[in-house]
């Protein structure tokens, strides 16, 4: 499954690296959560154990860190998240701020207009 | 102390909440930011003094032992940058107190400042690689804010060029961090140290040390990273500029001096030319960034670029006698150019303007105010007995000690072209004619010039002290043995 993952991450990457390098606004804010989103399944993959179990703890009995999938990367893949999406946020904020003065959200444009 | 590691990330974090629900009393605001700052600071310097006799502070958050959990340190290092981020935001804040007029959205600057002065302070003292991330973004989300402060055009513009070029940043901070992870399994600063050690010279452990070089380089404002820094000193508001060229591009040198030291010492040996040469490019675009500029801002942006270089040049040399004058050079060169931002500011607040031609005769217009920027002009030039002339001066011999010849030669060779620049700007400011009437500004705005500005003598004249302590500061994180164990071993 790990190439699954692989391949997830390169489109992702791929995708998010196409779009920020557009002239508009909310294309670059989309184009960077997808990149946000690549790193943050970069963070999942590195504690990829192959055919582990979720780590929830069945009994009491100390486990086999072999066979579980590590889940400290998915407690700090949730804070990665929140922070993105904050960002994002804040992002979309700045382009409609952006977009009601100038009446467009191309970057080019603006500058024109800004003369 | 131990117990009481976590108030410059906790006061600052009450106080913002607490400034955002009265924001509509200005008094009121004002007075409970300036208390804070001042607890801050006290606290900062009682850090500072108990780091002093080389005790290395540890808190673990929620007790969890040794390599989990997230950890809080401080080492001198760390109580060095957090008076320097307690002194310098407080002074600041202080001026933007005078700075912004009432109607000028005071009120979201209050809160603003004071969580980013929690992101620097934790960005200081954490001992946990992801933490440190968590607090850079706090830091960068309010400085993203700040930036775009008033909404105009040319600060949008700015904010999203930095906004921009920090989420690659954080997204490649990311990265690195799930290299390192799915290498060694940890994210705690000590136990990456010992466990990269027993790893061995791995290529992978390089280019993941690469990464992280890439991402702090981009908050120090290194060479190919710099494009920001100009417009950002320039187009923000000037309190926040101030912040930015002596605290927050400090945070950035701060973390390469962790990873070159602490994290990856092994890594970072293979990649010391290149850092080398990233080094005295950034000097020397720095310095040729100045020449053709109109505005006070702009080149005093350039010549901090010029400035980085020559730190990173000491952090480049890899050495306790290069990481001694970096320190040095970080405290003096923070203090000098937060105070000639500042008063850039007050120049700009007396004349209307920050285009050197149009301010022209300020000697005659406003002496105090422009005897205050000639103290630090004399001082970025590199004139004795001032901090600047004490910074190159170990800089450069921690050089030639250590052989680089030909490096420390250009380093030397851009020092003069730093003597011609500062002096023509200050002869095109001070002493020409015509320009704008000056106007009145508030005493705060001077007090707070004044407080940064007195610096640049107190570290020129107290130079053997500051080196002194310089030599502590590298003698303590050159050996990292003494971090790891500190660690190990916290109750």
């Amino acid at each position: 499954m790990i190439w699954f993952l692989s391949i997830t991450i390169g489109v992702l990457v791929t995708a998010g690296a196409y779009l920020a390098m557009q002239r508009r606004l909310i294309q670059m804010v989309l184009g960077f959560s997808l990149l946000s989103h690549a790193t943050n399944l970069m963070i999942v993959a590195s504690g990829w154990v192959g055919d582990g179990f979720s780590p929830i703890l069945r009994s009491y009995k100390a486990p086999d860190p072999a066979t579980y999938v590590d889940p400290l990367p998915q407690a700090m893949v949730l804070t990665a998240i929140v922070i993105s999406f904050a960002v994002t946020a804040f992002l979309l904020v700045i382009a409609l701020m952006a977009y009601r003065s100038f009446e467009t959200d191309d970057i080019d444009e603006m500058r024109r207009l800004k003369g | 102390m131990n117990l009481f590691l976590p108030v410059p990330v906790l006061l600052p974090l009450v106080t913002a909440i607490a400034l955002f629900l009265v924001r509509h009393h200005q008094k009121i605001q004002e007075r409970l930011s300036n208390a804070s700052l001042a607890v801050n600071l006290a606290f900062a310097l009682s850090l500072l003094s108990a780091t002093a006799g080389g005790n290395i502070f540890i808190h673990r958050m929620g007790m969890w032992p040794f390599p989990f959990g997230i950890i809080l340190a401080a080492d001198r290092l760390t109580g060095t940058m957090v008076v320097l981020a307690a002194a310098i935001v407080a002074a600041c804040t202080l001026f933007a107190q005078g700075y912004l007029s009432t109607n000028q959205r005071r009120e979201v600057f209050h809160p603003l400042i004071h969580f980013q002065l929690m992101g620097i302070q934790g960005a200081f003292m954490t001992g946990d690689l992801f933490n440190l991330f968590v607090f850079f973004e706090v830091m960068l989300i309010s400085t993203y804010a700040l930036l775009a402060f008033y909404y105009n055009l040319d600060q949008l513009e700015v904010a999203l060029k930095y906004t921009f070029l920090n989420l690659v940043a954080s997204a490649m901070f990311l990265v690195g961090i799930s290299f390192l992870y799915a290498q060694v399994g940890t994210v705690n600063m000590a136990d990456l140290s010992v466990k990269i050690r027993e790893l061995g010279p791995q290529p992978l452990m390089v280019v993941t040390a690469f990464i992280f070089l890439f991402v702090f380089s981009m908050k120090a404002a290194l060479f190919p990273m710099h494009l920001w820094l100009p417009s950002a000193h320039s187009i923000s508001p000037t309190h926040i500029g101030a912040v930015l060229a002596g605290v927050l591009v400090k945070v950035g040198i701060y973390s390469i001096i962790r990873c070159a030291w602490l994290i990856f010492p092994g890594p970072f040996k293979v990649l010391q030319p290149m850092i080398m040469t990233i080094a005295l490019v950034t000097i020397v675009w720095g310095a040729l960034g100045t020449l053709p500029q109109r505005s006070l801002k702009r080149i005093l942006a350039y010549s901090t670029i010029n400035q980085l270089g020559y730190i990173a040049f000491g952090v480049a040399l890899l050495s306790p006698l290069g990481m001694t004058a970096a320190i040095f050079y970080i405290v003096s060169h923070a203090f000098l150019k937060s105070s000639m931002l500042l008063g850039a500011g007050l120049n700009q607040k007396l004349t209307g303007t920050v285009d050197l031609d149009e301010m022209g005769g300020m000697m005659a217009k406003a002496p105090y105010a422009s005897a205050l920027m000639l103290v630090g002009f004399l001082s970025l030039a590199g004139i004795p007995p001032l901090s600047g002339f004490f910074s190159k001066l170990f800089l450069l011999q921690a050089g030639f000690t250590q052989g680089a010849y030909l490096a420390t030669g250009l380093a030397l060779l851009m020092g003069v072209i730093s003597l011609y620049y500062n002096f023509t700007t200050y002869q095109r400011m001070a002493w020409g004619t015509g320009g704008n009437e000056a106007r009145e500004a508030p005493a705060t705005m001077y007090s707070s010039v004044s407080f940064l500005a007195s610096f640049a003598v107190i570290f020129g004249i107290g130079a053997a002290w500051l080196y002194e302590w310089s030599h502590l500061v590298a003698s303590q994180i050159t050996r990292p043995e003494l971090y790891i164990n500190a660690m190990r071993n916290a109750l």
